[in-house]
C-alpha cells in the first residue's frame, strides 16, 4: 500500500520534475558549459580572468543595490507599520494602490519616469513656467537609485507589512502594559518580531537591483553600466556567449552567497516572512 | 475610603453605536482578590481594560489611589496584565520576556537578574531562563506570563481569563497558585473569567456581571446563597426557582404548600422567587408531609448524582450522593435555612426577537438595543422595576389592571396584573388607584435581553476565545 502511494506520488512529481530539467537544471549548466570554454569550444579560464576587467561594474551594481535596499527599507518599515494601525478597508485599499503601477509593464514605468525627469521632462517645463532654472536629474546615479527604488520598493513592504499584520494585539498591548510608550513599542516589540519580514524584504529587493539592467540604461543615459546591462551586451551586441556566461555565473555566486549571510538572521522556527 | 485603591465611578462605554458597559460603579479593596464574573459579553473585560487603560470610558471616572487616572495611559500606570493569551514575545527567551519591563525602567542589570531569578522560582521554573518560548507548554508560558507580570512589583494585578485554555487538572493546580501569589506578594488581584466555579474558588468578592452591569457584589458564600436575582441565581450554579408568596415574616408559600423560611421584611402577600439550590433538596420517603413527584432522570455526574423530579408543573433539579431510581415516587425535602427569597426587583417575562432591537413580551412589540440574535428565537427579557413605566392605556402596548399599590421608603411599588403575567413597577407617580386599567412601557436601552441560560453557558466557552 505504502509503495504504491510513493509511487503515485512520485509520478505526480514527475512533469516537475522534468519541467525543472529542462529549464533550470540544463540552462545553468549551459551558462557553466559557455563559461569554461572559448568560441570553438574548447576548455579554457580566459573568460574567468577577463573578468577583473569588469570588477569596477560588479562593484558599483553591488553598491547601488545596497543604497536601493537601504532607502527601500527606510521607506517601507514605516510605510508598512502605519497602514497595518489602520482600519482592514483601508489597509486593503493602500495595499492595492501600492500595487497597482506593478500591473503595467516594467519598461513603460521607466519609460514614464525619463519622461519626468529629463531635461524637457514635466518637472523641469514646470519649473521653467514658473521662472526656474531647470535642474539636471536624468542621466545621474540619483536617476538610476531612483527608478529602482521605484520598481522594487514594493516587494520590501509585502513581506514586512505581512508579518506585521499578523502580529497579536495584545503583544503590542502587553509592551505597553510593561512601561512602553509608542516608540519604545516599536523599537524594542514591532522591529524585532519584523525581523524576517525584512529579512525577505532585503533579498527580495537586493538580488533584483544587483541584476537589473534597462534602468540604468534609460534614466542613467548609458553612463553608469551595470552588470545586467553588461550581460545584455555581451548576448545582443558582442556575441560573446563565453563571457557573458561567466559573468552570470560569478553573478549568481555572489548573490547566493549574499542570501546565505540574510538567511542567518532568522532561524527556522519563526513564522511569518515569504521565503523566496 | 482609605483602603479602596480601585474607584470606578458611573463609567459607560459604547462601542460601534451599542452600550457594552451602562454606568457602573465599582470600589476595589487594596489586597484582595477580586473576580469579575460573567458570561461573554457582559463587559467583563472591557472593566478590566479601563483599569489597564486600554479602554476610556465615554462617561464617568476611573480612581487610582484617589487620583483620577482616565487619561493616563497603560505605560505610566501602576498596573500589569496578565493577557488571555499570555502575549509572550516571540522573538525573547523566557528571561528577556520575564525582563523586559525591567530594562524599559532602565534597571542595572544584576538587579534585574536578582528579580528574575526570584520571579521564576516563584512560578516553579527554575532553569527555565534560556528555554524559547514557542518551546513552552500552555501551562509554562502561563506562569512566565504571570512572572513577566509581577516582576514589576505592580499595586494591582490584572487577569483576563488567564486559564482559560488549560486543561481542567492544569487549571485546578494553577487556582490554588495564583491563590497562594496573592497571599504570598499581598497586592490586589483582579480577575476576569466566565467559570463561576473557579470564582467561587479563588475570591475574596466576586463581582457578576451581564448586559453591562453589575447585578450583585459580595463575599462567595452571599453570592452563592443568597443570590440578589434570577440572573446571578441562574449563572452561579443550577437553581431551582419557583413563583412564591410572602405570606408574612418567615412564611412563603410556593408550589401548593407553607414552609417556613428564615426571610422577613417583606408586605403581606408580596409575590417573591424562591431559589433552592439542588444539593439542598433531600430525597425521602414520600408521605403527606413532602412536596411529591416522580424522578424523570438519573444522571451521573462524578461526585454527585443529578435527578430530575417532576413535581407540580416543575421540573426540580436535584443533586446527591445517593441515587433513586428512575420512575419511582419520592419525597422533597427542603429545610427553612435552604429557602433563599429574592425580592422580584426584577420583571422576567418570555419574549421573542421580531427583528433586529424589536421584541415581542406578552404579543406587542418593544424597542430593545439587541441585534445580535435570530429572528425569532425565543428569549428573556429582564426589566428592573424601577424602569417599568406606567401609561395610559393604549393598543400598542401590554394592559392590565393595578392589582395592589404598596408605599416603600422612596418609592411606590405597583402591581399590575395583566392577565398573563403580573408586572411590578416602582414609581413615585402617587395619583394611581387600585383597579385603574393601565398600559406599561419601557424604554429601549431598560430591556435587558438574556438567552436561556444553557445556550449562553455553551457559547460562552466559544465566543471568549475571541
Amino acid at each position: 500500500m505504502k509503495k504504491s502511494s510513493s509511487l503515485w506520488a512520485r509520478l505526480c512529481a514527475a512533469p516537475y520534475i522534468v519541467w525543472m530539467i529542462i529549464f533550470i537544471a540544463a540552462p545553468l549548466l549551459m551558462v557553466a558549459y559557455y563559461a569554461f570554454t572559448d568560441a570553438a569550444g574548447n576548455f579554457t579560464l580566459k573568460n574567468i580572468v577577463a573578468l577583473d576587467g569588469y570588477a569596477g561594474i560588479f562593484i558599483r551594481s553591488i553598491w547601488y543595490g545596497i543604497i536601493t535596499t537601504i532607502i527601500s527599507l527606510i521607506i517601507a518599515f514605516p510605510f508598512a507599520y502605519a497602514i497595518s494601525q489602520k482600519s482592514t478597508k483601508y489597509q486593503s485599499t493602500m495595499i492595492m494602490l501600492l500595487m497597482v503601477p506593478m500591473w503595467m509593464n516594467f519598461l513603460i514605468r521607466t519609460y514614464s519616469w525619463m519622461n519626468i525627469l529629463s531635461d524637457n521632462g514635466i518637472i523641469n517645463t514646470a519649473l521653467k513656467a514658473i521662472g526656474f532654472a531647470p535642474i539636471e536629474m536624468i542621466n545621474t546615479p540619483g536617476a538610476v537609485i531612483l527608478g529602482m527604488v521605484y520598481n522594487f520598493m514594493p516587494y520590501m513592504v509585502l513581506p514586512i507589512y505581512s508579518v506585521i499584520s499578523k502580529m497579536d494585539r495584545n503583544i503590542i498591548e502587553a509592551a505597553q502594559d510593561l512601561g512602553c510608550n509608542k516608540l519604545k513599542v516599536i523599537t524594542r516589540v514591532v522591529l524585532p518580531m519584523s525581523v524576517p519580514g525584512i529579512v525577505s524584504g532585503i533579498t527580495m529587493v537586493f538580488v533584483p537591483s544587483v541584476s537589473t539592467f534597462y534602468i540604468s540604461q534609460k534614466l542613467g543615459g548609458g553612463k553608469y553600466d551595470l552588470i545586467g546591462d553588461t550581460i545584455e551586451r555581451q548576448f545582443q551586441t558582442s556575441y560573446n556567449y563565453n563571457l557573458g556566461a561567466s559573468i552570470s555565473l560569478v553573478l549568481m555566486i555572489l548573490l547566493l552567497v549574499c542570501m546565505a549571510f540574510m538567511n542567518t538572521f532568522t532561524s527556522d522556527d519563526e513564522e511569518g516572512g515569504i521565503v523566496i | 475610603m482609605a483602603d479602596n485603591i480601585i474607584n470606578l465611578e458611573n463609567i459607560t462605554v459604547t462601542y460601534d453605536g451599542e452600550k457594552v458597559l451602562k454606568g457602573i460603579s465599582l470600589y476595589i479593596r487594596d489586597k484582595e482578590f477580586v473576580t469579575l464574573l460573567g458570561p461573554s459579553g457582559c463587559g467583563k473585560t472591557t472593566t478590566l481594560r479601563i483599569i489597564g487603560g486600554f479602554v476610556e470610558p465615554d462617561s464617568g471616572d476611573v480612581f487610582f489611589d484617589g487620583k483620577k487616572i482616565n487619561d493616563l495611559p497603560p505605560h505610566k500606570r501602576q498596573v500589569n496584565t496578565v493577557f488571555q493569551r499570555y502575549a509572550l514575545f516571540p522573538h525573547l527567551n523566557v528571561y528577556d520576556n520575564i525582563a523586559f519591563g525591567l530594562r524599559v525602567q532602565k534597571m542595572p542589570e544584576d538587579e534585574i537578574k536578582e528579580r528574575v531569578l526570584s520571579m521564576l522560582k516563584l512560578v516553579n521554573l527554575e532553569g527555565y531562563q534560556r528555554r524559547k518560548i514557542s518551546k513552552l507548554s500552555g501551562g509554562q508560558q502561563q506562569r512566565i506570563a504571570i512572572a513577566r507580570a509581577l516582576v514589576n512589583r505592580p499595586r494591582v494585578l490584572l487577569l483576563d481569563e488567564p486559564l482559560g485554555a488549560l486543561d481542567l487538572q492544569l487549571r485546578k493546580e494553577m487556582q490554588i497558585e495564583l491563590k497562594r501569589m496573592q497571599q504570598q506578594l499581598d497586592i490586589t488581584f483582579i480577575y476576569v473569567t466566565h467559570d463561576q466555579e473557579e470564582a467561587l474558588t479563588m475570591s475574596d468578592t466576586i463581582v457578576v456581571m451581564n448586559n453591562g452591569t453589575i447585578q450583585q457584589i459580595g463575599t462567595p458564600e452571599d453570592i452563592y446563597n443568597e443570590p440578589k436575582n434570577t440572573f446571578v441565581a441562574k449563572f452561579i450554579g443550577a437553581s431551582n426557582i419557583i413563583n412564591g408568596v410572602m405570606l408574612e415574616d418567615y412564611k412563603v408559600a410556593f408550589a401548593d404548600r407553607i414552609y417556613e423560611c428564615v426571610d422577613k421584611g417583606f408586605t403581606a402577600n408580596e409575590e417573591v422567587d424562591v431559589v433552592i439550590r439542588p444539593e439542598d433538596i433531600k430525597i425521602v420517603a414520600p408521605t403527606e408531609e413532602y412536596l411529591t413527584g416522580f424522578v424523570e432522570s438519573v444522571t451521573f455526574k462524578g461526585v454527585h448524582y443529578e435527578m430530575i423530579v417532576d413535581s407540580y408543573d416543575m421540573k426540580w433539579t436535584i443533586h446527591s450522593t445517593k441515587s433513586a431510581e428512575e420512575g419511582s415516587f419520592v419525597g422533597l425535602n427542603i429545610t427553612p435555612e435552604d429557602i433563599h427569597i429574592m425580592r422580584k426587583s426584577e420583571n422576567i417575562a418570555d419574549a421573542i426577537m421580531v427583528d433586529n432591537n424589536v421584541v415581542s413580551i406578552q404579543g406587542k412589540t418593544y424597542e430593545c438595543d439587541e441585534n445580535s440574535l435570530l429572528y425569532n428565537e425565543s428569549v428573556e427579557v429582564q426589566i428592573s422595576s424601577k424602569d417599568v413605566l406606567i401609561v395610559e392605556p393604549s393598543d400598542d402596548l401590554i394592559c392590565g389592571e393595578i392589582e395592589a399599590i404598596n408605599k416603600r421608603s422612596v418609592f411606590i411599588e405597583v402591581v399590575i396584573n395583566t392577565g398573563e403575567k403580573k408586572w411590578i413597577s416602582h414609581t413615585t407617580n402617587d395619583a394611581l388607584t387600585v383597579g385603574q386599567r393601565v398600559g406599561i412601557t419601557f424604554d429601549s436601552d431598560d430591556i435587558y435581553i438574556i438567552r436561556t441560560v444553557e445556550s449562553e453557558l455553551s457559547a460562552t466557552t466559544e465566543e471568549e476565545d475571541e
